[in-house]
């Protein structure tokens, strides 16, 4: 008959799987790709514990300034305090803890060599976060990379408005730290052979990443840039677009960053076409703002027809049929249906296509990894992080196909848990968990049984009361118009102030934090305050009443009936 | 916080003891004007007493042109010469409940209405009109009214366990009691008091699970106000005639079966038979007291168990509603116990046993809810459920803040004499040693009223009982608490032994059968005692047991 309390956890864990003490948690922790304890990030910070709360994300996520500026936070979308105010500003925090630690290199403590090997291919955020793993496994790591610089999508794609580029490089930074060696400008299939790289390591993980960009089937494409190759290089190389006028066809995450982008690089006018309704773009409501703020017209419901392109061969004007619905068949193929005499022409002296990105797997071409086999959709098929070839492993998007940054992280982090379960002739398949041991060392066991987990819905806090509204805190954020950099990066991120207060409004779903108001309210006086969580003192006196779940301002609280009740 | 052993005294115009629905709402009549108030409960506002887990429904007669809606019909059913309840306190209770739904209401409690803007209400046992509305978030009520309460400035003194009333020339004086938390011990001085202690006395016996806490009803009211009224000297009525039980979940217990059987469940015996067809024409919902024997006399023919309620021919929405909204009304962790034990009323009959039973005194009080004997000394918990409590309670604190100013207040230092020989004796079991546990104290009881207290008696039986509690009774002072802990339930079960002589007492005198159980040696009903109300009060030699 009596409660069973959900705790917090005194652990810092890499992965959580059977949540021991844990019967219920938040939306939020669930969301998240990564399993970030957030709660327990979000106690530390209000308590001022900045470093505390550094390690605890750390141990989960080794780039917590990357995601805490470019996630699409999950976690924030599906916050129960929403529904009683304001959700909290979850990634501005996590990027508070980044940012805040930024200098500090105290991690955690590498196991004894193992006198493996292991190659990985990609230094994206999946390649990097098995290398830091499997660096802290004791294994020795070498990363190579096709690009002059470490680190994927998150260095060379993403503009620097959003993300700078210090922030990734001091993250880089710390793989290197654990002796981690990058090389770059290596392409594998080209500069060396993956059945090479085989031969010389003991297990291999490919991270390749999507990098063929798709295009649009229309005439004249031929002649425009691809939208993640133009955000490439106006990483890399930057160079002007003065007086240019410039139309980009996309409309998502990408699309804007190249419009952005264009903006910055002195574009005479900047255009964006997409399929979707303003109300239907997949990007957050801010992008559209930003893009409304710095000139940047969206023409939403057109499809581009063609390219008209002048007798050089140079592009001079967009066509686009306007639409008034679409769908994407099974075979993924578009289908639109066309306003008659609805059509567009927007001249434009550079086009960009941001169509999405593919698989390009070709570096396996010629390997006796030539075999691995495939998904429907082209990625490489895996089990437990594991392809059909042994010894060759696969995480992030040619895995998983299209995915956020913190997914691909997770990936990598699992692969690398994966491999090093495979390097010591273990079996794989029963999930883990893993944490940073007292020492500051990696330790691991086999998680017990499948938890369930039970989700907290926002009803089930009936003791709502207890937190004081208050609306969420605002980080400090520019337009472009106020940065005195044409790239410097618009949101400034919380002040420790504002951090701490906004920590403080979490709920703390399923995740007691010792209010005492529970003990409190028992009629029968059975409860008492406890270690971690209150206790049961008297549990033949409980009438299941469930007064202490009625007063619990977190819902932690489910029953666990006895025997003798279904007798 | 005070200290262990600190003695800490109050003044105070009013004392309301006991801080559930009756207690609060009786501190929502007189709290916020010139009278000083405190209210006192063993537990805290929000949570203490039987309302704290929650309630679905509140009884109310609207006057409306419904069937047997009307106050006539009302104060004809429940002033009755066997009731205890003159018309005009039934007339106050009428009354009252809409002034108490207004206050509800004002709390955001939702109730649930029909098209027509009406209340939707439904039938109760053995009632002649739909008087039971029904209540879609009933786990906040406690919760809401605490906040209601601490918001008129009434002094609280919680955890309060109250040991005693003191009385001088035949006048309320004040009561005294000790911190369950702190070991702290209270007098308070008020020459009015409401008594709202609940009216359910609970751990009188046990159900199947063998565990008295796991009860229909809430284990933590043991006839505090049936004892302290008896030792104060206030007269006492329905210890014969309204003892009550109920049907449970096998093995676990909850309240709210009339909203099942209300709701057209078919109870069925071992043999598949819908039993109660052969002891009430209106079956399952006839008079709850008939719900009992029948269920019992089942029982001992071996036509059970196992009993059934079986609701699968009905509406799937209405049993919907009734198993996920109105049901955790009554018992917030109804449905974690459905979903473990694998409780679905639209696919499978529910098991259900006779549960434990429970004693139920109420004082005598004059009209203005005043006991006839002890001056100053008001009976809130007087009435059934949520709206009998709550109504009550406040009639009550309305009568008793006239009555404030009337009396005048005991001397202090008498008080604090008499309270000097009370603390010795609440404390006296912390310092047993080589004495009897607290717990086995307790069970003690339960073994004597299991035994020869059960739905069958007789007076060879009952007087065996009183013999064998007179023997626990003479091992109280040897009971022993480990902690304050220990020490609560200790006094708790000190109430109870008395409340269990009373009953059995009164129920000896009872020679017919009538109520809720059945005497072997007296099997008929007996028309001598039409218009008749047996009293119990306190005399020289112990009760004084008289016909009236």
């Amino acid at each position: 008959m009596p409660p069973v309390f959900s705790k917090e956890t005194d652990k810092i864990y890499i992965i959580n799987s059977s949540r021991k003490g844990q019967g219920r948690t938040s939306p939020c922790e669930n969301a998240c790709p990564l399993g970030n304890p957030i709660q327990k990030m979000e106690r530390e910070i209000a308590a001022g514990n900045v470093k505390q709360a550094l390690r605890v994300i750390r141990a989960s996520n080794p780039f917590p300034g990357i995601t805490g500026r470019v996630c699409p936070h999950p976690c924030e979308d599906r916050c129960n305090r929403g529904q009683y105010d304001e959700k909290i500003s979850i990634r501005a925090l996590e990027r508070y803890v980044a940012d805040s630690g930024a200098a500090c290199r105290d991690v955690f403590v590498p196991a004894p060599a193992s006198g493996k090997k292991v190659a990985i291919i990609g230094s994206g955020p999946a390649g990097l976060a098995c290398a830091f793993y499997a660096s802290l496994l004791g294994h020795v790591v070498t990363v190579f990379e096709a690009a002059p610089v470490a680190g994927g999508v998150p260095r060379q794609s993403i503009p620097d408005f959003r993300l700078p580029k210090d922030v990734v490089d001091r993250e880089v930074g710390m793989v290197l730290a654990l002796g981690v060696r990058i090389l770059t400008n290596v392409e594998v299939g080209v500069d060396i052979s993956l059945g090479e790289i085989l031969r010389r390591h003991d297990a291999c993980l490919v991270a390749v990443g999507n990098r063929r960009e798709r295009r649009l089937d229309i005439p004249g494409i031929g002649k425009a840039l691809p939208a993640v190759s133009f955000l490439k290089q106006s990483n890399l190389v930057r160079t002007g677009m003065d007086r240019k006028r410039v139309v980009i066809l996309g409309g998502g995450g990408v699309a804007f960053d190249c419009a952005f982008t264009a903006r910055r690089l002195g574009a005479a006018s900047v255009d964006i076409v997409c399929l979707e309704s303003r109300g239907a773009m997949r990007v957050p409501a801010a992008e559209i703002d930003q893009a409304d703020a710095e000139g940047i017209p969206l023409h939403n419901n057109y499809l581009a027809a063609a390219i008209e392109l002048d007798e050089n061969g140079a592009p001079i004007s967009v066509l686009a049929d306007g639409v008034s619905g679409f769908c994407f068949d099974e075979s993924g193929a578009l289908k639109a249906d066309l306003v008659p005499d609805d059509k567009l022409r927007l001249n434009a002296d550079v086009v960009i296509c941001a169509s999405g990105l593919m698989p390009d797997l070709s570096l396996l071409d010629g390997a006796c990894a030539q075999m691995a086999e495939r998904t429907p959709c082209g990625c490489l098929k895996t089990r437990n992080s594991q392809t059909t070839v042994a010894g060759l492993f696969a995480a992030g998007e040619c895995a998983l196909g299209p995915a956020l940054v913190s997914t691909a992280i997770a990936s990598g982090r699992q692969a690398a848990f994966d491999m090093d379960r495979w390097l010591r002739g273990e079996e794989l398949a029963p999930p883990i968990d893993a944490w940073i041991d007292e020492a500051g060392g990696i330790a691991t066991a086999r998680a017990k049984k499948a938890p369930s987990v039970r989700e907290v819905a926002f009803e089930e806090i009936v003791n709502i009361g207890k937190h004081p509204r208050g609306a969420r805190k605002q980080t400090s954020r520019l337009t472009a118009a106020d940065t005195w950099l044409a790239f410097e990066e618009l949101d400034k991120g919380f002040d420790s102030a504002g951090a701490q207060a906004e920590a403080e409004r979490c709920l703390h779903c399923g995740h007691c934090q010792m209010c005492g108001e529970c003990v409190a309210s028992c009629p029968g006086l059975i409860l008492a305050e406890g270690e971690d969580s209150p206790r049961v003192v008297y549990p033949d006196e409980c009438w299941h009443c469930g007064c202490c779940r009625l007063a619990c301002p977190g819902a932690c609280i489910s029953f666990k009936f006895p025997l003798h009740t279904f007798l | 916080m005070g200290r262990k052993g600190d003695v800490i005294f109050h003044d105070t115009d009013l004392l309301i003891l006991g801080a559930g629905a009756s207690g609060c709402a009786a501190a929502l009549a007189a709290g916020g004007r010139k009278a000083r108030v405190v209210l006192a409960d063993k537990g805290r506002l929000e949570s203490c007493g039987s309302l704290g887990g929650g309630n679905d429904h509140f009884m109310a007669i609207l006057n409306t042109d419904a069937p047997g809606d009307d106050y006539e019909t009302a104060i004809n059913f429940y002033s009755t010469p066997s009731s205890g309840y003159s018309r005009s306190h039934v007339s106050q209770w009428l009354q009252t409940m809409p002034e108490m739904i207004g206050i509800l209401k004002s709390l955001d409690i939702e109730f649930l209405h029909n098209p027509d803007g009406s209340f939707y209400r439904t039938t109760g046992f053995g009632q002649p009109g739909s008087w039971w509305t029904h209540i879609n978030n009933g786990k906040f009520i406690k919760r809401r009214l605490a906040g209601a309460v601490r918001s008129t400035g009434v002094e609280t003194l919680e955890y309060f366990q109250c040991t005693k009333l003191f009385t001088l020339d035949g006048r309320a004086a004040g009561a005294a009691g000790f911190n369950v938390l702190d070991g702290s011990f209270h007098v308070v001085r008020a020459s009015s008091i409401v008594l709202a202690l609940g009216r359910l006395a609970g751990r009188v016996s046990h159900n199947s699970s063998l565990n008295a806490f796991n009860s229909a009803f809430s284990p933590f009211i043991t006839g505090s106000q049936i004892a302290l009224a008896y030792e104060a000297g206030a007269e006492l009525l329905t210890l014969d005639s309204e003892q009550e039980a109920t049907l449970i979940p096998k093995g676990w217990g909850c309240p709210g079966m009339n909203g099942i059987t209300s709701s057209g469940a078919r109870g069925l015996n071992a043999l598949n038979e819908r039993y109660m067809g052969k002891y009430h024409p209106m079956m399952e919902v006839g008079p709850r007291c008939l719900l009992v024997q029948g269920t019992a006399r089942e029982l001992a023919e071996g036509n059970g168990p196992p009993f059934n309620l079986d609701l699968t021919h009905i509406d799937k929405d209405v049993l919907h509603h009734l198993q996920h909204d109105s049901m955790p009304g009554d018992k917030e962790t109804w449905n974690d116990y459905c979903e473990q034990a694998g409780i679905n009323f639209a696919e499978k009959p529910m098991e259900v046993e006779l549960s434990e039973l429970y004693i139920n005194g109420i004082m005598r009080l004059r009209d203005n809810f005043e006991t006839a004997t002890v001056a100053g000394l008001f009976g809130g918990s007087m009435f059934h459920d949520l709206s009998g409590s709550s109504c009550s309670g406040y009639i009550a604190a309305g009568h008793a803040l006239e009555a404030v100013g009337t009396g005048r207040p005991a001397d202090k230092d008498w008080l604090l004499g008499e309270a000097s020989a009370e603390k010795e004796r609440v404390f006296r079991p912390l310092e047993v040693e080589d004495g009897i546990s607290q717990q086995k104290f307790e069970s003690a009881i339960r073994q004597v009223m299991n035994y020869y207290m059960g739905y069958v008696r007789s007076r060879k039986g009952m007087e065996a009982a009183l013999a064998k509690l007179a023997l626990v009774e003479n091992n109280q002072a040897d009971v022993m608490a480990a902690n304050l802990h220990e020490l609560m339930r200790a006094h708790e079960s000190f109430h109870l032994l008395r409340t269990c002589q009373l009953a059995t007492a009164a129920s000896l005198e009872r020679r017919e059968t009538r109520f809720v159980y059945r005497r072997s040696d007296y099997p008929d009903q007996d028309a001598a005692y039409d218009g008749k109300m047996l009293i119990v009060s306190r005399g020289e030699a112990g009760p004084r047991l008289e016909w009236r």
